[in-house]
């Protein structure tokens, strides 16, 4: 009787190993097609380990424009290497730094994502279709979609902080994000090229 | 069917993790503990809507059990202070099973939480906590161990099969890794480490650009993390082998937690490795340091007798 126990456990416990193998994988026509199981499966034990696979081949900055309505003067912040500074200066115990660091970063790569995924939402036929009749480009869809999401949400809340910490007036301005990659040169010109820059985000000018 | 039955049983017999599980219950609660401390300040920013971290999730699944967010978000630090509560418990063994699994859960609650400040390491982590939910891990560093013989063979099985789970969860995680990075272009013609090395946010020391720099030190450590990634879930599994793997994984655990600026990741990975040593070993090295530290100390009031 016991031993039917231990055994239960023990096939339990195959079970388990045998699921997490299958839905860890890489995506393959077995685990793709197993929708429901991989929706239980990552509700209870979702895990990722494609560790830099690849590492990111570009540093991203984060610009916020504060143009005020009136004057129509610029300031402009750029948010990211301020932390990264102070994550360096206070390593190891950086605990502050890194958490905000991963915060915006994590915004980034979200925001990132989803640009790329609705351009090939957008780029699809049937959705081309649909939008015919409309007079807003797929870009400016883009960036509507992106704006409503939790990712630039926390980007806005950010720059009000920022508005805050330098004395704007939040009334007065209005305030546009822009997202950029500066590219690592390829190994070869390493020593003969500077990163180049490209837009990878802008958003509207909205109220804060 | 026989030889199953039989390889079970034989689990049944003796918790073959019973020092390391202990290890690694004390080490858990005080990495917990210490990442809490260092949050305190500012949980509001990270687990609320106060900050400027905007909220992902409104409603958190627990096992089958979904509840609001806000219910722990406007409460953040009673939450906390019950986390900790039993952290405490657990570190000393108090309330043994039902301990771990209470602050299993609550780790997966803050995880959800706030998903966007976790790392490979805290997915780590949270395997290792559920895995630890099931083990006796209480006979070492514990105020009270289980007594008698209740349920012994069951608490055998489950240690064992836990202990073994973190083995093969860290064998997992290389290989997916390993076979993720061969996928990739920068890993496969050697040069992903200028990659990483260059990138602002992991920046960890001032020698990351010169050693980018290098060809020798970019070719090396690329294929070298690639080549241990793909080995040592397989090599590990032979006891000859260990002596020379573990050493190197924790080179590079090191190595990415130092150049990075990973430490509690890495960290993570580090005393992972040690579930490889067998009970006995770990007991040898235990009761060798506990004979060495009186030793010491019997030196140290002798000497201070002696003075007086």
């Amino acid at each position: 009787m016991k031993s039917g126990l231990y055994i239960a456990v023990f096939l339990l416990f195959c079970t388990y190993w045998l699921a997490t193998i299958f839905f860890v994988a890489p995506a393959n026509p077995l685990n793709i097609s197993a929708d429901i199981g991989r929706e239980i499966f990552n509700t209870h034990f979702y895990q990722r380990w494609s560790f830099f696979a690849p590492p990111p081949t570009y540093n991203q900055r984060v610009y916020i424009i504060f143009k005020n309505t009136t004057t129509k003067h610029k300031d402009v912040f750029e948010a990211i290497a301020p932390i990264v500074l102070a994550k360096h200066e206070k390593a190891p115990f950086n605990e502050y730094y890194q958490k905000m660091d991963y915060i915006l970063a994590s915004s980034l790569i979200n925001i990132e994502g989803n640009v790329k995924l609705l351009h090939d939402v957008f780029a699809s036929k049937s959705m081309q279709s649909l939008f015919k009749e409309k007079d807003t480009s797929v870009k400016e869809r883009i960036v509507n979609d992106i704006e409503k999401t939790s990712d630039f949400r926390t980007l806005i809340k950010y720059a009000r902080k920022i508005a805050d910490e330098n004395g704007i007036n939040k009334n007065d301005v209005s305030c546009q994000v822009i997202i950029t990659k500066v590219y690592i040169p390829q190994f070869v010109d390493r020593k003969l090229q500077k990163g180049k820059e490209e837009i990878a985000f802008s958003s509207h000018p909205f109220n804060l | 069917m026989k030889k199953i039955n039989a390889f079970v049983m034989g689990l049944t017999v003796a918790n073959n993790y019973s020092f390391y599980l202990s290890c690694c219950r004390v080490f858990a609660c005080l990495l917990l503990l210490k990442q809490v401390a260092f949050s305190w300040q500012f949980l509001p920013l990270l687990y609320t809507d106060a900050g400027y971290l905007a909220p992902m999730h409104r409603y958190i699944s627990e096992f089958f059990i979904s509840f609001d967010a806000s219910l722990v978000r406007d409460r953040i630090y009673t939450f906390f202070g019950v986390y900790i509560l039993f952290l405490i418990l657990l570190l000393f063994g108090v309330g043994k099973n039902f301990s771990a699994i209470v602050v299993f859960l609550l780790y997966d609650i803050t995880q959800k939480l706030c998903p966007q400040i976790l790392n490979g390491g805290d997915n780590f982590l949270r395997f290792i906590l559920l895995y630890l939910a099931f083990a006796d891990s209480f006979r070492y560093f514990s105020i009270s161990g289980y007594e008698g013989a209740r349920f012994y063979k069951l608490r055998c099985l489950a240690s064992n099969l836990a202990g073994m789970s973190i083995c093969m969860h860290l064998c997992l995680i290389y290989f997916i890794s390993a076979i993720h990075k061969i996928h990739a272009d920068v890993w496969f013609s050697g040069v992903a480490t200028y990659y990483t090395f260059n990138l602002e946010r992991f920046n960890g020391t001032p020698f990351n650009t010169s050693l980018a720099n290098s060809a020798v030190f970019v070719v090396t450590t690329t294929y070298g993390t690639l080549l241990l990634e793909l080995l040592y879930p397989i090599l590990i599994w032979t006891r000859a082998l260990r002596k020379y793997l573990i050493p190197v994984a924790i080179i590079l655990h090191a190595g990415i937690g130092i150049f990075m600026m990973l430490y509690d990741f890495q960290l993570i990975f580090i005393f992972a490795q040690g579930f490889f040593l067998s009970n006995q070993q770990w007991l040898k090295i235990y009761h060798g340091s506990l004979s060495a530290f009186s030793k010491l100390k019997h030196l140290t009031t002798g000497r201070q007798a002696s003075a007086a």
